[in-house]
């Protein structure tokens, strides 16, 4: 899920069983080993990127697996399926 | 990493890296983005900068590659396109409130 304060992304992802998690999008390239989340107590992993104002396509990569968002501010389709968005207002 | 320093006002602010890395620098708004030399120590590179209380950005230079910081996951865009790490230093004292904390 996606929480969005001014320019303030925050990135939680529930994934209890996982060793690592990457937070991953166009505004890091889609460089899939780069954003390494920081686990959380109660299964949570989270992030917090702050971004300028516009629209972004991110998903979560745990263990190599991908997952989408649906807690997101929408979804779009990419290339490998829906991809989800986070929109920063002006 | 980054952990407040014994000394109010400082952070030292590490890395663990594999052992071919010869030389990291930690860059960053506190030292208007001169690179500043790490030392090695046990597999790992650290330095302990004054920092003013506030929200600061900042990135490690590993052997010439700009690199956000691995243990920590707060990150800002900047102009180039690609994202610095994120690190909050509280205004208040350390004193009384963490006195007795680990």
């Amino acid at each position: 899920m996606v929480a969005v304060s001014g320019d303030l992304a925050e990135f939680r992802f529930f994934r209890p069983q996982a060793e690592r998690v990457f937070l991953v999008g166009d505004f890091n390239g889609w460089r899939p080993n780069d954003l390494a989340m920081t686990r959380q107590p109660g299964g949570y992993w989270r992030a917090t990127v702050r971004l300028r104002p516009g629209q972004f396509r991110f998903r979560y990569c745990a263990d190599g697996q991908w997952y989408t968002d649906y807690a997101a501010s929408g979804l779009d389709v990419g290339p490998y399926g829906h991809d989800s968005l986070v929109c920063i207002c002006a | 990493m980054f952990k407040t320093a014994r000394k109010r006002g400082s952070v030292t602010f590490s890395i663990k890296v594999g052992n071919g890395v010869g030389k990291v620098f930690l860059a960053g708004d506190f030292t208007d983005w001169k690179p500043l030399a790490m030392r090695k120590r046990a597999g790992a590179f650290s330095v302990t900068v004054p920092v003013l209380p506030g929200r600061h950005e900042y990135k490690f230079i590993v052997d010439g590659h700009w690199r956000t910081d691995p243990d920590h996951s707060d990150w800002a865009a900047n102009p180039y396109d690609t994202l610095n790490s994120v690190v909050t230093v509280d205004a208040r004292p350390r004193g009384a409130a963490g006195a007795g904390r680990r």
